[in-house]
């Protein structure tokens, strides 16, 4: 078969969506089907197939368009900055898109909801659109939104209006959606409307071959003597709820100081948390690592694995914590407690309950045993339910049967 | 020299916007567009109504 893979999204980039293409392509490739990776260049100037070096600037396309798509002729489009900027960004995906030329493809298989809208729109009525939506852009503007009220947007305004648009037009414009867990299904289904025989659900996959060599490879980091670690990688953003797990790492403090925590990745809120973590005197406690490329090597020096994130889909840190046998401590937010069973693969905290995320941490630190056994046992059932050879054949099961029904 | 691309007047592929104008003032790189206009379907139309006058209401 020959598969785009596309996103409206930044290739290549740092982050997950980048990471699951990859995966998905490497294998793909090694059971001998052609795949070609789509999206936005990392400057913004063009889109591009970024294996085949085919690219669009988007200086080639854009005149014409804000020509054409005046204020006059187009006025939702001009009556807000944030529709402005998406549209005509879209447009821009769709004209490359045509410019590449998609009828070579057997499958059109995007990676969120935007491109998705865009292929529907673009491509072949033969050739099957199969989308994995990874999270909810609608969810997320929306908390951007409250949480910035300076903006002046709310529930009426056009911006708002304009996610919750695209969000259901984008998951609604498929052959088939699929999303990583029943939490995201549900989202499309009940808060977004989307047919509900639109969308399946299955996990994702981790290679194991890959983290277990990246463990292999080592890290410089060294566990200080008679300290447990506890790590937390994610993004330095407010999502991830890192400053819950500094407020609770405050108040475990004060009952133990056997600890160390190395929160591990970069973000645009990396300044604000390392002020919250030196005005509660734990400098010496917590170390910021910012990016790196030794994750598995130093999960496999951890003990305890925190994700206290406010939302989140299936990270791929709580998959490899569970691969490594770190027992890990979330939040009960989005997809999360479909990944942790409470007291047995791991504990579950509600979201930003600091005080019972310290509690959970103290436990296992009491408990060597019982963090001993979560780790066992998430262990043994993230290498089975994470499989990637698993997610790969679910895949390409979904693939042909949209190609049969395609006729 | 500079190879400069062939160009036309954008008003050649108005068929893709819904509403038409003329804009001769807009030229635009005619093997681009021509190969855009070639692979686009023929109901293709920006900007894109269902999502657009959703916002509206």
């Amino acid at each position: 078969m020959k598969i785009l893979l596309a996103t409206f999204w930044l290739v290549p980039h740092v982050g997950g969506v980048w990471n699951f293409m990859q995966q998905i392509k490497r294998r793909l490739e090694a059971l001998g089907h052609e795949v070609d990776i789509m999206g936005n260049s990392p400057d913004y100037t063009k889109y591009h197939i970024v294996n085949r070096g085919m690219e669009l600037p988007k200086n080639a396309v854009l005149p014409l368009l804000f020509s054409k798509l005046n204020g006059v002729n187009a006025p939702l489009v001009h009556a807000d900055n944030t529709v402005r900027h998406y549209e005509i960004d879209r447009y821009c995906m769709e004209l490359a898109a045509a410019f590449f030329g998609l009828d070579r493809y057997d499958i059109i298989h995007t990676q969120d909801i935007f491109s998705t809208r865009a292929m529907s729109r673009v491509k072949p009525k033969r050739t099957p659109l199969i989308a994995h939506i990874h999270g909810s852009v609608a969810d997320e503007m929306m908390t951007h939104f409250r949480r910035n009220p300076g903006l002046g947007i709310h529930e009426g305004s056009l911006a708002w209006k304009y996610f919750r648009s695209i969000e259901y037009y984008g998951a609604s414009s498929t052959t088939l959606t699929i999303t990583a867990n029943n939490w995201q299904k549900q989202k499309l289904v009940h808060e977004f409307g989307v047919p509900e025989y639109q969308v399946t659900s299955f996990q994702y996959g981790l290679d194991a071959g890959a983290f277990w060599q990246k463990v292999q490879s080592g890290t410089d980091f060294i566990r200080p003597a008679g300290k447990k670690v506890i790590i937390c990688p994610a993004r330095l953003v407010f999502v991830k709820g890192i400053d819950v797990l500094i407020s609770a790492l405050a108040m475990l403090k004060q009952s133990r100081q056997d600890w160390v925590c190395l929160i591990v990745g970069d973000g645009d809120d990396r300044a604000e948390l390392e002020s919250q973590a030196a005005s509660l005197g734990l400098c010496d406690d917590v170390t910021f690592l910012g990016e790196r490329h030794d994750v598995p090597a130093l999960l496999a020096q951890s003990d305890i694995f925190v994700h206290s994130c406010i939302q989140d889909n299936q990270p791929f840190s709580v998959m490899e914590a569970q691969f490594a046998g770190v027992p890990p401590l979330v939040s009960s937010a989005g997809g999360l407690p479909e990944m942790v069973e409470h007291g047995r693969t791991g504990l579950i905290s509600p979201v930003r309950d600091a005080p019972t995320l310290a509690g959970q941490l103290a436990l296992l630190l009491e408990h060597e045993d019982y963090r001993l056994l979560l780790g066992r046992n998430a262990k043994a059932w993230g290498t089975e339910h994470w499989s990637l050879d698993r997610m790969i054949d679910r895949l390409l099961a979904i693939y042909a049967a949209a190609l049969a029904q395609s006729g | 020299m500079e190879n400069r691309p062939f160009t036309v007047t954008g008003d050649l592929y108005n068929r893709i916007f819904v509403v038409q104008t003329s804009n001769p003032e807009v030229a635009v790189d005619y093997g681009v567009w021509n190969r855009i206009f070639a692979s686009l379907p023929k109901e293709y139309k920006v900007p894109d109504l269902p999502v657009i006058t959703f916002i509206a209401h």
